[in-house]
C-alpha cells in the first residue's frame, strides 16, 4: 500500500474511499466504530495527495489510512470512551500518537468496552462490536472495535490501548496481530486513561511487517508523559526478516495443559515450527498467573476508580437537570454495571489508607522480580493470549470468569513488558492466536520472532470469508 | 475466610465513589463483589513478605515544554462563555 502510494500508483484519496466504502457497508453488521469521519479522512487524504503531487517528502504511512481507540482524543472528533458520561465532548487537541499519525487519515473512532474496561466490547454505551469470523461472538476487548476493523479490511491498521491485553486478546479473537509495547515506549499523552500505571497504546495490523511500521512512527520519547521512557528508539525494519535460531523461548507445560484443545495444539505445533527453526524451546513455571490476575484486579480497579473521579459533568460531559448540586454530580456520573463493578471494588481495594492497593503493588513487585528472572534464562516466553477462541456475545461468563480471558496477558503489564499476539491457527472457524512476551524495550526480539513465523505461515493472510466475496 | 459485604456497606462505598446504586436487585451485586473480593483475599499468602510495594514508575525526562491551550482553544471546550471565562449552566435553582 504503501509503495503504491510513493510511487502513484494509487493516490489516497482512492484508498481512503474504498475503505469508507468498506467500513459503511460492514458497520450493519460489526458496529465496529462509535463514528465514522470520512470527511475528515477525506480532507487529509486530499492534503497528503496534494503534498506527494508536489514532491514534498512524506513519511511511509503518509496517505495510509487507519482506526483509532475512541478512548484516544482526537481534535474536533467526539471521544466518547463509549461511555454516556463523555456525551458530547470533543477534546480540543490531539494525542501524541494522534500527532505523529497525523498524515494517516482517520476513518473513525472504534468501539471498545466502556471507558476500556471488559473482554468482550459488549459494555459499550453503543452497542456491542462484533467478530468478523462470526458476528454471533465477541471481538474481543477491550479494543473490540479496533481489531474487527482490522480483520474485515475496513481499515489497514487500527490503535488500541492495553491495560491487561486489551490489544492482544482482541487481535487473537480477530485472527489479526496485536503489539503491546514496553511501558514508556509510546507516549500516552492524550490517551483517557484506565489504570495509569498499566495503560499503553498498541497496535493492530494484519502482518508483522506492518506493525513494525506503525510502531516506528508511534514510538519515542514525549516530555509531555511523566512515563515516557527516554531512550532511542531502534530501527525496527531491520529486525523483520532475521531469523529465530539461538533464541532460547520458554514454554510452560502446565499453561498448555489449562488451554482448549484447539488453542493447547496449536502452541505446542508453533513450538515445534520454532525449534525447527533453530529456536531452543526451554521449559518454564509460571506459577504465579492467579496471583498476577488478583494483584491486577486491585491495582486497575483502585486506579480506575482515581481516574474516573475527575467526570462529574461540571466542565464537561454529561449533565442532567438536577436541584442539588449532588444530584448533579450522581447524574452525571451513568457509568454502566461493568465500570460501575470496578469503581466499587476499586473504593473497597483503596480502601483504609490503601492497604489492599499497597498489597497489589507488593506482589505486583514480586511477580516483576520473578519475571526479570526468567528473561535471565529465556529470550522470549511462548504463551496462549486467551485459552479458547471468541465465545458468543449471549453467553457471557460471569465478572470473575471474564477477568480469566487476560490471566496470560496481565504479567506483561504488571512488568511492562513488550508482548505481541499473533495469529497460528483455527478451531471450528474461530482464529487461534499465540502470544510472545519479551523483555522491556526488547520489541526488536518480538518483531524478529514475529516475521519469522509469519514468514511461514499463513494464518494471518486469512480474512473472514464474508469479507473476502 | 470468606469476604462477607452487607448492604449497608455497599451503599457507604457507593457514597464514597460518587455512583447511584441500581434500584433494587443489589443482592446480586453484592455477590459478584464479594466473588471478586473472595478472590484477591487469597494474595495474602503472596508472597511470603519483605516485598516493597512497586513505586511510582517516573522516568526522568528532557525539560521539553508544552505549548499551553490558548484561552480561545479552553473557551471553545466549554459548555458555554462569558467574557472570557468558562460558564457553566446554573446547578442550583433559584431561592
Amino acid at each position: 500500500m504503501a509503495r503504491g502510494l510513493a510511487a502513484g500508483e494509487i493516490s489516497s484519496r482512492e484508498l481512503t474511499e474504498d475503505f469508507l466504502r468498506r467500513s459503511e457497508r460492514w458497520q450493519r453488521t460489526l458496529n465496529a466504530y462509535i463514528e465514522i469521519t470520512g470527511d475528515r479522512a477525506l480532507a487529509t487524504a486530499k492534503r497528503i495527495d496534494a503534498l506527494r503531487c508536489r514532491g514534498e517528502k512524506l513519511g511511509p504511512l503518509a496517505g495510509i489510512p487507519m482506526a483509532l481507540k475512541d478512548n484516544i482524543s482526537t481534535r474536533g472528533v467526539a471521544t466518547t470512551c463509549a461511555s454516556r458520561v463523555l456525551a458530547g465532548y470533543i477534546p480540543p487537541y490531539d494525542a501524541a500518537v494522534v500527532e505523529k499519525l497525523g498524515d494517516c487519515p482517520l476513518l473513525g473512532k472504534a468501539n471498545l468496552d466502556e471507558f476500556a474496561m471488559g473482554s468482550s466490547n459488549s459494555t459499550s454505551a453503543y452497542g456491542p462490536a462484533c467478530n468478523p469470523w462470526d458476528p454471533a461472538r465477541s471481538p474481543g476487548g477491550s479494543s473490540g472495535g479496533s481489531a474487527a476493523l482490522v480483520a474485515a479490511g475496513c481499515a489497514p491498521f487500527s490503535l488500541g490501548t492495553d491495560t491487561g491485553g486489551s490489544v492482544r486478546q482482541p487481535a487473537a479473537f480477530c485472527g489479526v496481530t496485536g503489539f503491546k509495547p514496553s511501558y514508556g515506549r509510546v507516549s500516552r499523552w492524550g490517551l483517557l486513561p484506565l489504570a495509569p500505571s498499566l495503560d499503553q497504546v498498541g497496535v493492530l495490523t494484519p502482518s508483522v511487517e506492518d506493525c513494525a511500521l506503525v510502531l516506528q512512527e508511534i514510538a519515542g520519547h514525549d516530555s509531555r508523559d511523566a512515563t515516557s521512557a527516554g531512550m532511542s528508539v531502534p530501527d525496527y525494519r531491520a529486525a523483520l526478516g532475521t531469523e529465530v535460531s539461538g533464541l532460547k523461548i520458554g514454554l510452560c507445560p502446565e499453561v498448555l495443559a489449562d488451554c482448549s484443545r484447539g488453542v493447547g495444539s496449536a502452541l505446542a505445533e508453533a513450538a515445534r515450527e520454532l525449534e525447527k527453526g533453530g529456536g531452543q524451546i526451554i521449559s518454564v513455571s509460571l506459577p504465579f498467573l492467579e496471583e498476577a490476575m488478583g494483584a491486577y484486579l486491585l491495582i486497575a480497579s483502585a486506579e480506575a476508580a482515581s481516574s474516573l473521579a475527575r467526570y462529574d459533568g461540571v466542565a464537561y460531559g454529561y449533565r442532567p437537570l438536577s436541584p442539588t448540586l449532588a444530584e448533579m454530580y450522581l447524574g452525571s456520573r451513568v457509568f454502566g454495571p461493568e465500570v460501575l463493578r470496578r469503581l466499587l471494588l476499586g473504593v473497597c481495594s483503596q480502601g483504609k489508607g490503601g492497604g489492599n492497593y499497597e498489597l497489589g503493588q507488593r506482589v505486583r513487585r514480586a511477580i516483576v522480580s520473578r519475571l526479570d528472572a526468567l528473561f535471565g534464562q529465556v529470550d522470549l516466553l511462548l504463551l496462549p493470549v486467551v485459552s479458547h477462541p471468541a465465545f458468543r456475545l449471549d453467553e457471557e461468563p460471569d465478572p470473575l470468569a471474564m477477568h480469566y480471558n487476560d490471566l496470560y496477558s496481565i504479567p506483561a503489564n504488571l512488568a511492562g513488558l513488550p508482548a505481541l499476539a499473533l495469529p497460528c491457527g483455527f478451531s471450528e472457524g474461530l482464529p487461534l492466536s499465540l502470544q510472545l512476551m519479551a523483555p522491556r524495550f526488547r520489541e526488536d526480539l518480538l518483531l524478529a520472532a514475529g516475521s519469522w513465523w509469519q514468514r511461514r505461515t499463513d494464518w494471518h493472510h486469512r480474512r473472514p470469508r464474508e469479507v473476502c466475496s | 475466610m470468606k469476604v462477607s459485604l452487607t448492604a449497608e456497606q455497599l451503599k457507604r462505598t457507593a457514597v464514597l465513589a460518587k455512583v447511584s446504586l441500581p434500584e433494587g436487585g443489589l443482592e446480586g451485586l453484592i455477590g459478584q463483589l464479594e466473588q471478586l473480593l473472595d478472590y484477591v483475599e487469597k494474595l495474602k499468602a503472596f508472597p511470603p513478605g519483605g516485598e516493597e510495594p512497586v513505586g511510582p514508575t517516573s522516568i526522568p525526562v528532557g525539560g521539553g515544554k508544552t505549548r499551553p491551550l490558548s484561552q480561545e482553544e479552553v473557551l471553545a471546550l466549554a459548555p458555554d462563555s462569558y467574557r472570557g471565562q468558562v460558564r457553566v449552566p446554573r446547578v442550583l435553582p433559584d431561592e
